[in-house]
């Protein structure tokens, strides 16, 4: 067994964090009072990142796509987690609805988006969890109700990553119409200039600068052309994509942690009290120690998922378990490196209180602790807790 | 043992719970993101809650309070923390003035007509940049130059220090001395100016805390109110030394105390919140792992809040505290960051929302583990009363 990136996927992870120390880390302090992100400068960050792959990571070549591996994938969104967790949050949004197109039955649609979300010239972002819909999609209250050849779209979605600042949304909606079966769930893509919708962006501790909406459908119509497929009662997503996102949230949470860390560290080593470096006290040591097991069992979890994925082997159980710790142990990583940094800690003059902000996200999207937890079990034990 | 409240105490607490969720709570959240607090909407809030007992109520009822014991103050503190934490550790920290008052009887004739208005902020000015877990390396000094102190240095993670009418800063008086050398003096802004800048954090955002600026401060010389190597008498009849030492020890019981109060204002949240979110059918409430939840945040707010008591029973007895102090006020902070932490988790993505209290539960209760000495420096001061070992260095 080879624990260390290859070469190859060591000049990448080089590369990346090359671009992010001067381009990205500087304007990650400088943001974060502002809040949401106003989508050029997202759209502006997220273009130089595209070279390294950032954004589609997944979508072969052959597609326009960076055609990168599921662990390059996730070394560069520890990356970019590692400088601006909130910037992972608006490639990975992007992302997740360029690898839904490639992946999807209506070709057209893939022709026609697929391209400018690759280049980073257009936003994407996801709609699924409602008001009433977060852990349990199971009953979307959106509905589109078929109309000839166009369907109207009535409902809210919330914390959409991106969703004030996307260009297009790609929805998830109960379907009703004469073509449709009885709760049958179609995905479609919105394109805002074409279907009206509102978007109302929703403050939050973490993840400030990723800009995250409600959005209002009223009446908004949506050509049926616009359809990735036609609808099903169990939408067509891949086990495969859902496990991939749980990988990309738990290496991105990763990245926090390691900031955190590094940051400590750093401090430990310099900051003198009682005529010593702090780095020398036996009870800084103990929190130095048990961040760098929580890291580095994160790093293990989640490229052990990430390689099984490339291999293409199952990873349902392994995938929720890397999001779960990793999350988690991001949260208590940065929340020792606040203590080790003293009150400095707790101030904006110092990264690390964004770093424990941001990592609080981590527990509750993609599927709460939670849930993965009990996707892990129901794995090993064959028994459902939930149903 | 008797772990009630009294029933005035338990009268008391309903009283207050009750004004707190009609009067503070509704305004707590929206105004907390904003920011400090200005000395107005401070002064402002005492003079609104001086007649519950807030901020003078402990003064003796012939210095005009109400003779309010330390439990009863704490049951007060605790209350206001569960609505707004920041602004409750604003209050504290500003009514140590009702302390100053009583030092001396020409603090008394100065400064005691204003507490009872409501109308002096307080503030304690200890840490420095290289001073913090190390108190004793701070270097700011105060030289008698004919009848007056000239303070020089600076002073950082001051709480309430960019609004303060009064900041009693720790100063070397006697170079060389060591801690013996250390006293207290008793700045007052509006004769004796400092700068400051604005510190801004993560949590207890509305508890103004500025780094300070003494440049050639001239203050009078009755102001050094209470030497640590001095034994001086004080109109509480106790000596500065012994004021400093138990002010600590009260200091970490508030703490503390605040630390409670964001735990039962978490609890309470996440009770609700579960009880009504239906998900997979059914109430949340109804999972196990969220009853786990709910179980192990109770039994840390309880178990803090008994420690809590407990250090403020022996204070009220005259008895000193160092352990318990120390034991409560590393044990309470750490635990409400657990407990804030769960409640985010129990509310799910709303738990992180900007409009919803419980996010800043856990931002105000992150900023706990750190000031009036850090989690770690409490367990050595624990360790070193239990095991007569000091492990500081």
């Amino acid at each position: 067994m080879d624990f260390n990136f290859s070469k190859q996927e060591r000049m990448l992870q080089d590369s990346v964090r090359e671009f992010l120390k001067d381009k990205v880390i500087p304007e990650a302090a400088h943001s974060e009072p502002q809040g949401a992100l106003p989508r050029e400068k997202a759209r502006g960050l997220l273009r130089q990142l595209v070279p390294f792959g950032c954004v589609g990571s997944l979508v072969p070549e052959t597609a326009q796509g960076p055609g990168l591996s599921h662990v390059e994938t996730g070394i560069v969104f520890f990356e970019m987690a590692r400088a601006w967790a909130s910037l992972a949050g608006v490639a990975a949004a992007t992302s997740a609805v360029a690898s839904a197109l490639w992946r999807c039955e209506n070709r057209a649609l893939a022709g026609r988006f697929l391209a400018p979300l690759l280049r980073a010239e257009m936003l994407g972002c996801v709609a699924v969890t409602e008001a009433e819909a977060g852990s349990d999609v199971s009953a979307l209250e959106t509905t589109a109700v078929q109309e000839a050849d166009t369907y109207v779209v009535n409902g809210t979605k919330t914390w959409v990553a991106n969703g004030t600042v996307s260009d297009v949304v790609l929805l998830w909606a109960t379907v009703r119409g004469p073509s449709s079966d009885e709760g049958a769930v179609g995905r479609f893509l919105v394109e805002r200039n074409v279907s009206a919708f509102r978007a109302v962006e929703i403050p939050k501790m973490g993840l400030r600068a990723l800009p995250t909406a409600r959005l209002v459908f009223e009446n908004c119509k949506v050509p049926a052309e616009n359809l990735l497929a036609p609808p099903a009662k169990e939408p067509p997503s891949l086990q495969q994509a859902v496990d991939f996102e749980h990988c990309r949230c738990a290496a991105a949470a990763t990245g926090i942690a390691q900031a955190a860390l590094e940051t400590a560290v750093a401090y430990a080593r310099q900051r003198v009290q009682f005529g010593k470096r702090i780095g020398t006290f036996q009870m800084i040591q103990r929190l130095i120690a048990e961040m760098a097991v929580a890291l580095d069992a994160s790093m293990l979890l989640t490229f052990r998922a990430l390689k099984r994925l490339d291999e293409g082997l199952p990873c349902r159980k392994e995938a929720s378990m890397a999001k779960a710790h990793a999350a988690e142990a991001a949260v208590e990583t940065a929340s020792k490196s606040i203590q080790i940094h003293g009150a400095y800690g707790y101030s904006d003059e110092c990264p690390v209180e964004r770093y424990y902000r941001d990592a609080r996200c981590f527990p509750i999207m993609e599927g709460t602790t939670q849930i993965q937890q009990l996707t892990v079990a129901e794995e090993i034990l064959g028994l459902s807790a939930l149903y | 043992m008797d772990f009630d409240l009294t029933e005035e105490q338990q009268r008391l607490k309903r009283e207050v719970r009750s004004f707190l969720e009609q009067q503070i709570a509704p305004v707590a959240q929206e105004r907390d993101l904003q920011g400090p607090l200005t000395r107005q909407e401070l002064v402002g809030f005492i003079k609104k809650l001086i007649p519950l007992g807030y901020y003078n109520g402990m003064l003796p009822v012939e210095y005009g309070g109400r003779g309010l014991d330390s439990t009863t103050t704490a049951i007060l503190l605790e209350e206001l923390s569960r609505v707004w934490s920041g602004l409750a550790a604003s209050l504290w920290i500003a009514s140590s003035a009702a302390g100053f008052a009583l030092l001396t009887p020409e603090m008394t004739d100065k400064y005691l007509p204003r507490v009872i208005e409501g109308d002096l902020v307080g503030c304690a000015g200890i840490t420095e940049p290289d001073a913090g877990s190390n108190s004793a390396a701070l270097r700011t000094t105060a030289v008698l130059e004919g009848d007056r102190w000239i303070v020089n240095g600076t002073k950082t993670w001051i709480s309430n220090g960019s609004i303060a009418d009064l900041c009693n800063v720790l100063a070397v008086t006697d170079s060389g001395k060591g801690v013996l050398g250390i006293s207290t003096i008793l700045v007052e802004r509006a004769t004796s100016p400092w700068e400051h800048r604005e510190l801004h954090k993560i949590g207890w955002r509305a508890f103004p805390t500025a780094e300070l600026f003494f440049s050639d401060c001239r203050v009078p010389k009755s102001h050094a109110v209470s030497g640590i190597g001095r034994q001086r008498e004080t109109a509480n009849g106790r000596s500065g030394y012994q004021n400093m030492m138990t002010a600590f020890e009260s200091a970490r019981a508030t703490m503390a105390t605040l630390a409670v109060g964001i735990c039962q204002a978490a609890v309470d949240a996440a009770v609700a919140y579960a009880r009504q979110r239906k998900q997979f059918g059914r109430p949340i409430a109804g999972f196990q792992m969220v009853q786990e939840m709910i179980a192990d945040m109770i039994a840390e707010t309880e178990a803090s809040r008994l420690l809590t008591y407990r250090c403020w029973h022996l204070i009220d007895k005259g008895r000193r505290a160092r352990m318990e102090s120390s034991l409560v006020k590393a044990y309470a902070c750490e635990a409400a960051v657990r407990v804030a932490s769960r409640a985010v988790q129990i509310h799910g993505a709303l738990g992180l929302a900007e409009s919803n209290p419980v996010e800043r539960y856990l931002r105000d209760a992150r900023t706990l583990t750190i000031p009036d000495g850090t989690t770690q420096i409490q367990k050595l001061v624990v360790g070193r009363e239990v095991l007569g070992i000091k492990a500081f260095e």
